[in-house]
């Protein structure tokens, strides 16, 4: 059987490789796998995990870390230092033999989905009590005229030695499909399950996957739809003196049908795009 | 398993074959010096018909592709033998002289004399067929010094950065070119005498006459200053093939822009799979780099139903 026996043109991506793109952005572009206070990332010891980026990032003076606010002590003008890692993240397309998923998303994974494996490490600068001692407020003074507003302050960083750091292995299924929102046809991945293993007790670990899947499915996601339009590719532009006009190939989804019920499908470790190809 | 596939079918192959044969067109002049005459031409050419064909050897045929001449404008400066008339007594005087002596009137005093040009375009039909396989070539960028880190060379304007190209590489190239149509010779010897005509056109009648008498067959003189055999087709063709060399030029075309010259794909390695981007953080640098990465192994086939691509990430 030919790969385009039910399509144009045929794209698969095989899991191996997507998960060396993964580790290649994460060396390229670590801020977006890492968070942190402005203290923490001018002190990278104090990170739960190393970072290692390649090479061009010290070239280009490019950024480890996206930096973050610190994380404000309700009811006073003081903030602690903290950070959030992605150390580690695995995609396995169905059937799944990458990792092992928890029983609680009901392996192994299903038909035409794929899993994410996410360990992430984060930690707060929680000071030491010596230094909390020192910064515990005063009373008010009694005599302080009571019609004074009070100004802003900025936040003040409560100093720290090192981080908390915790590490968590979060996993979810899903899968792509290509959905119409006002009559074009847009890629989309979906959720279909989200746990964070081993987080006692469960009332809160419902409650953080419930948020997290939260902001996965209302914010995430949907930021990640790609719009199928038409995508026209030049094959004569190299050859401008003997092809005045573009020789242009235009690039669509093919519609699913009895022969093509998947498209994209997720299948034999890989992600399958069939494409319908029209010259003009 | 390869990281990554991509296949297209023959229908893509054969619409992109027609997008790009309708697309294709191309144009040149020369000129050039032969001793008794001169000659230039000027061609403006596209292309049609023909059939393309994936093959299950790993190969793609091209047959009977037409090339089609808009305009091939060939233009013949030739250089006559001087003919001098006149300048002979007409009332003589006896043992002194003469009293009235007829006009000497020299032609073809130039070089050329005359030029005439023959509009063959339409009198000349070509063909070309190509069995050639696909080809993935690795390009270094040869300009870029050595140590050079990939972004830099993406940087660089023009961009320094290696390549993959993707050819179409030919085994086999038929071109059967200049099949021209018998009408030729006339069409040679009706431009020839206008030519002339035009020339002699301010001598009078006699004089004229005379011209042509000693030139004799126009037709005659042109094919022996141009030392043309009997067959002008062959002639004509082989001034154009050979001594202009346009049977090597649009061979040479043809082999450039499926072999070397004009890869129809290129893909930039390592790969920009993420574009620059604004620094997340307030200060410098504003830009952060692009995300690329390394593509390997890859290598294109084809049978007789499909082209396969296929590559790892490295």
């Amino acid at each position: 059987m030919g790969f385009t026996d039910n399509c144009d043109i045929f794209a698969s991506f095989h899991e191996d490789g997507f998960n060396q793109i993964l580790s290649h952005i994460k060396s390229q572009r670590p801020s977006l796998f890492n968070y942190a206070t402005a203290d923490v990332a001018k002190n990278r010891e104090l990170l739960c995990s190393a970072i290692e980026p390649h090479p061009i990032i010290f070239i280009r003076n490019n950024p480890l870390v996206t930096i973050m606010d610190p994380l404000p002590v309700p009811g006073t003008n003081y903030g602690v230092n903290f950070a959030v890692q992605i150390v580690e993240m695995k995609i396995d397309f169905h059937p799944g033999n990458q990792f092992n998923l928890p029983p609680e998303l009901n392996p192994p994974l299903n038909v035409q989905r794929l899993g994410i494996k996410l360990r992430l490490c984060g930690g707060i600068g929680c000071p030491g009590k010596d230094i909390i001692d020192q910064f515990i407020p005063l009373p008010e003074d009694p005599d302080k005229n009571p019609n004074r507003q009070q100004e802003k302050v900025p936040l003040i960083l409560l100093p720290v030695r090192q981080l908390t750091c915790f590490c968590l292995d979060a996993y979810a299924t899903g899968g792509i499909r290509i959905v119409n929102y006002h009559g074009r046809p847009y890629l989309e991945p979906f959720l279909d399950g989200f746990e964070i293993v081993d987080i006692e007790p469960t009332g809160l670990e419902n409650s953080i996957e419930c948020y997290v899947v939260l902001t996965l499915k209302l914010s995430v996601l949907p930021g990640l739809r790609i719009l199928l339009k038409e995508m026209p590719l030049n094959l004569t532009q190299g050859a401008p003196d003997l092809f005045p006009k573009p020789t242009n190939i235009v690039l669509s989804p093919t519609s699913v049908s009895p022969t093509l019920p998947n498209n994209p499908a997720i299948e034999e470790d890989l992600l399958k795009v069939f494409i319908k190809a029209e010259v003009i | 398993m390869a990281h990554i596939t991509i296949a297209a079918s023959e229908k893509v192959f054969k619409g992109l074959f027609e997008a790009i044969r309708d697309n294709f067109r191309f144009t040149r002049s020369d000129s050039g010096d032969f001793g008794p005459f001169n000659a230039a031409y000027s061609l403006e050419a596209h292309l049609q018909g023909g059939n393309v064909d994936l093959r299950a050897d790993n190969t793609v045929q091209i047959k009977e592709l037409d090339i089609k001449w808009d305009k091939l404008d060939l233009t013949l400066g030739i250089d006559i033998p001087e003919i001098c008339v006149g300048g002979f007594c007409i009332i003589p005087i006896p043992f002194d002289g003469c009293l009235l002596e007829a006009p000497k009137i020299c032609v073809f005093s130039a070089d050329p004399d005359i030029s005439f040009t023959l509009p063959l375009g339409g009198l000349i039909t070509s063909e070309i067929s190509v069995t050639a396989s696909l080809l993935m070539k690795y390009a270094t960028n040869t300009a870029r010094p050595s140590g050079m880190n990939d972004w830099d060379a993406q940087d660089a304007t023009p961009s320094l950065a290696n390549h993959w190209q993707l050819f179409i590489d030919p085994k086999f190239i038929d071109v059967d070119i200049f099949d021209i149509a018998d009408i030729v010779g006339d069409l040679l010897e009706k431009a020839a005498n206008a030519a002339i005509d035009n020339l002699l056109g301010f001598l009078p009648d006699w004089a004229r006459d005379l011209i042509k008498a000693i030139l004799g067959s126009v037709i005659d003189l042109i094919r022996k200053i141009l030392d043309i055999p009997d067959d002008i087709q062959e002639w004509i063709s082989n001034l154009l093939k050979v001594s202009f060399g346009i049977l090597d030029f649009i061979l040479q075309l043809v082999a450039d822009y499926l072999a070397n010259k004009y890869p129809i794909q290129l893909i930039e390695d390592p790969y920009p799979i993420l574009p620059a981007a604004n620094n997340p953080n307030p200060g410098a640098p504003l830009r952060i780099v692009p995300v690329k990465i390394p593509i390997r192994d890859l290598k294109v086939f084809n049978d007789d139903k499909e082209m396969v691509l296929q590559g790892n990430v490295g």
